[in-house]
């Protein structure tokens, strides 16, 4: 099952995500948790990963060292060409800038912004025209179907516009990969699902490589490949027949 | 790229309106105590200034042989060389040298009197910064411009009693009698004296008569029965002015580096001026403490504003932030907090000028029990105690804005700091 994964991954002349042995320990006291334990995984551009498993189990901690969020203890990881371990943190950031859109469970919308300001954000630290990024923040919002929104502050709009709000932001440098963590965590299932076909159409039709963390098996449908993480480690790694992936295309 | 990040710094501020008010109020006391206490040394100051003397005085730098120095033939002397030298230091606007009449007497009528008469070139009497009372501000042969004092030094030669009389000398025939010390034959000689104008008091001439140099020196040699040797000849007394107050003290010590002694009006005022700018840092620090504890007040802000935010930071930095945007942000905040606060204390100093100075012009004169301490005449005040110069309020501002920035410096720095994961999963 991971072979057919790797394989197929192989089949692309180059992965978007390489992941070699990685580790990450973490301190709590006396006690050393090995949260990420030797995880190795490629992942090749266009595909929509599902990474799942249960609470405590690593899924998160590799997104976040996917996604140059956090230091790996050890191991290598290459996104999009650019070797993470060991980066310094400015490489980092022009890393998250470029490379990686991220959507959280959260959401992590600024409460005083706008959805458009909130949209524009990105654009700010890449130093773009105030101009400029209003009017990309308002495509975006206007591709998801926020246009009538622009103007409302995080806590006038509902979970799921904010998440799209999210999803646009997560858009706005316009990303190779998108990573989310637990998208729909905060939703209900119907929103939730609204979500997962956004996600999914940017996989399919724009070509997104795209990762989710996620616990939900419903979720999980929406993917093109499942990952299980147990204590640490890939127990399972299986490529499925998406949910929905015909009709999104 | 600041000025990207400023609509970011200026929404934050506006979340925590009260808090941001009352930390800025902080920065306004300090600033404000700054402002005020050396706007005080700046009044006292310059009515120091005034009881001294006018204001054309205070450049005026007087030259002497450096005597206490040690016993030495070598010593530099007011020779017509050294005058020239005077000439050459920068910051000199004009070198008057003066040559005293050797010996001489007073006659005003029927009464002798005492004077310094002084030899000045003509020209250069517009620098001596007198003022007249009467008369015209002009020298001729054989003329003479009277000091305001010389009238009270005469006395009845008749008179058994030792009596000073007053003269209006402007009005009553005035002689000056020279006599011959040295000569075998001793002779006197009478000469007479037109005086064209008498000057106001308050400067080191008030017991001086000012004529032509050529006539002191020409009644010098008859006195002496010498002439004089350009080589040898020493004035009596030597006055430089420099160009502004701010470069007298300049002057002055590079007349001493020259080997002379200086003193004067100038000079004293140079002296009042080091220690009114001690006064001022001394004061100035008492006020400083004032705005350190002000900048306590921006750190612990600015940590609760980071704490407060930290999921936001974490956001920031998911979504292409760099460690010194962060940074930035931040110490926009704390910038922006210290110049709010620097803005009112200045708004607030200057509020309590008027007051102040409203309040001095009212009091009643010499029994005002809150001025008493002040060490010289209240009635020189002139209504204002407080004087704050626009340098000053730009400087209030400027210091109060980067008090904000290097407070808020740390929590801003441990901000940037923050690993991005850790600052998203705060709870």
């Amino acid at each position: 099952m991971s072979e057919r994964a790797a394989n197929n991954s192989h089949n692309n002349h180059r992965d978007m995500i390489i992941a070699q042995s990685v580790s990450k320990v973490f301190h709590l006291g006396d006690q050393v948790v090995h949260a990420l334990d030797g995880v190795s995984l490629r992942i090749p551009p266009g595909q929509f990963v599902a990474i799942m498993g249960p609470s405590g189990s690593g899924k998160s901690t590799l997104l976040y060292l996917l996604g140059g969020l956090d230091h790996a203890s050890g191991g290598e990881i290459l996104v999009g060409g650019a070797r993470l371990d060991g980066m310094a943190s400015d490489g980092l950031a022009r890393f998250r800038r470029e490379t990686v859109g991220f959507i959280f469970q959260a959401f992590h919308l600024v409460p005083t912004m706008t959805a458009l300001e909130n949209v524009a954000l990105p654009g700010v630290f890449a130093a773009m025209p105030r101009d400029v990024r209003e009017r990309r923040a308002l495509a975006l919002l206007n591709a998801l179907g926020m246009a009538p929104r622009i103007d409302h502050k995080p806590p006038q709009l509902s979970g799921g516009q904010q998440q799209r709000v999210a999803i646009a932001r997560a858009l706005f440098n316009n990303p190779p990969v998108i990573m989310a963590d637990e998208p729909t965590g905060a939703l209900d299932s119907r929103t939730g699902q609204t979500v997962m076909q956004m996600l999914r159409a940017l996989c399919t039709r724009q070509g997104k490589t795209v990762v989710v963390v996620t616990h939900d098996l419903g979720v999980a449908q929406y993917a093109d490949r499942m990952i299980q993480l147990m204590d640490g480690r890939i127990v399972e790694d299986k490529l499925v027949a998406p949910k929905e992936k015909t009709d999104a295309a | 790229m600041i000025g990207e990040l400023l609509p970011l710094a200026l929404g934050n501020l506006a979340r925590a309106r009260g808090r941001l008010i009352m930390t800025a109020g902080g920065v306004l006391v300090g600033t404000a105590a700054v402002v005020l206490l050396i706007a005080l040394t700046f009044g006292l100051q310059r009515s120091a200034e005034k009881s001294i003397g006018e204001n054309a005085s205070l450049t005026e730098i007087d030259v002497y042989p450096n005597w206490g120095r040690e016993m030495n033939e070598n010593l530099p002397q007011l020779t017509v060389e050294a005058v020239r030298q005077f000439w050459q230091v920068p910051g000199v606007e004009v070198v008057i040298p003066m040559v005293n009449l050797q010996g001489g007497e007073l006659l005003a009528g029927d009464y002798t009197g005492w004077g310094n008469i002084m030899g000045i070139d003509p020209a250069l009497l517009p620098y001596l910064g007198l003022e007249l009372t009467e008369g015209t501000l002009s020298l001729g042969p054989g003329q003479g411009l009277l000091g305001p004092r010389v009238g009270d030094n005469f006395f009845d030669p008749s008179s058994e009693e030792w009596e000073p009389v007053q003269v209006d000398l402007m009005n009553t025939p005035f002689e000056v009698r020279l006599f011959q010390y040295n000569s075998p034959t001793p002779s006197e000689r009478k000469v007479e004296l037109e005086l064209t104008g008498t000057f106001r008091e308050g400067t080191s001439f008030d017991y001086a008569i000012l004529m032509p140099v050529r006539d002191v020196m020409a009644w010098n040699e008859w006195i002496t029965g010498q002439e004089a040797d350009p080589e040898t000849f020493v004035y009596d007394r030597v006055v430089v002015r420099a160009t502004s107050r701010e470069t007298s003290q300049d002057v002055s010590e590079a007349i001493r580096d020259l080997g002379y002694a200086t003193g004067g009006i100038g000079d004293y005022l140079n002296a009042l001026n080091n220690f009114f700018a001690t006064m001022r840092v001394m004061l100035g620090g008492v006020g400083a403490v004032a705005l350190l504890v002000a900048a306590f007040g921006v750190a612990n802000t600015m940590t609760m504003a980071i704490l407060e935010r930290t999921k936001e930071i974490g956001l920031m930095k998911a979504i292409g932030a760099t460690d010194r945007d962060v940074l930035t942000v931040f110490l926009i905040e704390a910038g922006l907090v210290g110049l709010a606060g620097g803005l009112a204390g200045v708004g607030l100093s200057l509020f309590l000028q008027n007051v102040i100075n409203q309040a001095v012009q009212n009091a009643p004169q010499g029994d005002s029990p809150a001025l008493i301490f002040l060490p010289f005449d209240t009635s020189q005040i002139g209504g204002s105690l407080i004087v704050i110069p626009a340098e000053l309020t730009v400087l209030a501002v400027v210091l109060a804005t980067l008090v904000g920035v290097g407070a808020g410096f740390y929590p801003a720095l441990r901000a940037a700091h923050l690993p991005p994961v850790t600052a998203l999963k705060q709870e």
